[in-house]
């Protein structure tokens, strides 16, 4: 699939004409909280974000690092990113790699989590709802504290 | 079970900017309390143990070359 934003997301309900979004990035003010790190490891993700502000980094940073417990969104830097090779996002590439299309669901039509992130986000612009059912994995930083 | 939190002014007359500040405000005491929230779900093991996320490239996004930047760090 061409990485750009697609025009019918999966119930995004945008117009898929924004730049895409990197749904794992750093903790920062402006950036978008979409998800929380569960217990059992997968992301609940928000059905709409919330936009980080100076209190919320505060605060979150007196505990562990935000980018352990929660997953933040902010626009894709494509080049200007050490993630991004080949024309396309390295990290999905290597989740999707990892998990398989046995837990990627390939192929099945299956329910996605409510997103809210999904029409201008750049993995499901890359690899459509095979993305969308492996994102949740994803723990931005699970590097040793 | 979805979890929505809903304030409910009813017939209330207010402005649009009104209903903006309300909404800043909502938004804000969510954030303020997820923001101590912390399952330790990271610790569940699924990846080699790395960054998978967004990472600046400082020297791209800062336009140099590998040559610009040896020699700023004083190495030729």
């Amino acid at each position: 699939m061409t990485p750009q934003a697609v025009s019918d997301p999966v119930g995004c309900g945008t117009t898929g004409d924004e730049p895409l979004n990197c749904p794992s990035a750093p903790a920062a003010v402006g950036a978008k909280l979409i998800g929380i790190v569960q217990r059992n490891g997968r992301v609940g993700l928000f059905g709409k974000s919330l936009t980080v502000d100076a209190d919320f980094l505060e605060k979150a940073r007196r505990g562990r690092a935000p980018e352990k417990r929660f997953r933040f969104a902010s626009p894709c830097l494509q080049g200007g990113c050490k993630q991004w090779g080949e024309g396309q996002c390295g990290v999905i590439r290597r989740v999707l790699d990892a998990l398989g299309n046995d837990r990627t669901g390939a192929g099945e039509d299956a329910g996605l989590q409510p997103c809210a992130l999904r029409g201008t986000c750049r993995w499901f612009a890359e690899h459509g709802r095979a993305a969308c059912r492996a994102c949740p994995e994803v723990v931005t930083d699970t590097q040793e504290a | 079970m979805k979890k929505r939190f809903v304030v409910d002014l009813g017939a209330l007359e207010i402005s649009d900017r009104d209903v903006e500040q309300v909404e800043t405000a909502i938004q804000k005491a969510a954030l303020s309390a997820l923001a101590e929230v912390d399952f330790n779900g990271d610790l569940v093991a699924r990846f080699p143990r790395e960054w998978l996320g967004l990472w600046i490239d400082i020297a791209k996004n800062i336009q140099i070359n590998d040559k610009e930047f040896r020699e700023f760090a004083g190495r030729s």
